[in-house]
């Protein structure tokens, strides 16, 4: 008897927290942004890193920290990721010189993925997967 | 008895080898030269060294070769606006150099491949920016054929110019070891934490082989 109910009772808790989590629209929303963040940090490693380094927080006085602040500007961010830079820059109150090179030939899914890991990872808000759809526009009307 | 001191004279010799460390390979084409030395004729080997050259680093400060004698250099080449792997090589170099920032025998001598863009104000503002001592390491420029020369011939590491490459220009990322007489002792891939690691443990090998 006492078996049954411990079971019961286990039985109710798994119920109730796989019908809380996800709605099945809900876990596929959650993949899709999983997807996106893991292809993103990809490409942040093998394309920024070398400069912003792995943690984002810059190398030295030479190549700047990803900062939230720069980030709240999505289309200033898009246009230095693509173009690039060749003014100087000021970050956290140091003026950085070196020149970063453009991205143009990124798609759209791979500035997409790239935008959601950085906005996830640095902007201090709360992961959402930005949409190919977003970085088009955004791309098309700096 | 006897067998059991055989065994302990075995296991002694196998330590003894262990605590002798090999030295560092002496690196680079070599030639034999034969001279006749009272009376008798005696064969020298002739070592690849690193030729003499006139640089100039971050201070205006002229550096030829012989700033390297009496000194374990490290090289590499690289450029300031380099986007690929130069900022890999930084982080590593700047390992290298902090690991031996207060040892006067050691010398880094980063030789810009981008001559034009690279002037001397400009390697002044990169060094100041990775807060390093122009005592310990020197950031090089001077005529671009030099130093692809230098590169190829004295260092037989790539650099060259290439349209197609990312930033211009086409270049080793290797950090290459040398001794008080010029001799290349050792190359490592400056983008590999790891052989940078490698590096850094045989620097003081190296010091104590030459007694510096």
């Amino acid at each position: 008897m006492r078996l049954l109910q411990v079971v019961l009772f286990a039985l109710s808790i798994g119920l109730w927290t796989s019908c809380n989590s996800s709605s099945s629209e809900n876990a596929s929303k959650d993949i899709r942004l999983n997807q996106y963040l893991i292809e993103g940090k990809k490409i942040y490693e093998s394309h920024c890193a070398n400069c912003h380094q792995v943690d984002g927080k810059g190398f030295a006085r030479l190549y700047p920290p990803i900062d939230s602040v720069f980030l709240r500007d999505t289309t200033a961010t898009l246009q230095i990721i693509l173009m690039g830079n060749k003014n100087p820059l000021t970050v956290k109150g140091i003026e950085y010189t070196l020149p970063m090179p453009g991205h143009d030939f990124f798609t759209d899914l791979e500035l997409a993925e790239l935008s959601t890991y950085l906005y996830a990872t640095w902007s201090g808000q709360k992961a959402q997967r930005i949409s190919t759809e977003t970085v088009k526009t955004l791309r098309e009307n700096p | 008895m006897k067998k059991q001191l055989l065994i302990l004279s075995f296991v002694m010799s196998l330590l003894a080898c262990e605590s002798r460390e090999a030295k560092l390979p002496i690196l680079g084409n070599r030639t034999t030269q034969t001279e006749v030395v009272n009376g008798k004729l005696v064969t020298d080997t002739i070592y690849h060294t690193i030729p003499p050259f006139i640089l100039v680093d971050q201070d205006s400060a002229t550096i030829t070769e012989a700033n390297m004698n009496g000194h374990i250099t490290i090289s590499d080449f690289f450029f300031t606006s380099c986007p690929t792997i130069c900022p890999i090589m930084k982080t590593q170099m700047l390992r290298v150099y902090q690991a031996f920032e207060n040892d006067s025998s050691i010398l880094i001598l980063s030789h810009s491949i981008d001559s034009e863009h690279d002037t001397v104000a400009l390697l002044r503002d990169f060094a100041e920016r990775l807060d390093v001592s122009s005592k310990r390491w020197h950031f090089l420029t001077g005529p671009q054929e030099d130093i692809f020369e230098l590169g190829e011939k004295g260092y037989i590491v790539t650099t060259q110019s290439d349209p197609d490459a990312p930033g211009g220009y086409l270049h080793s990322g290797a950090f290459i070891l040398v001794d008080d007489q010029r001799r290349i002792r050792g190359i490592y891939d400056g983008t590999e934490p790891e052989q940078v690691d490698q590096l850094i443990k045989d620097i003081p090998r190296l010091k104590k082989e030459l007694g510096l």
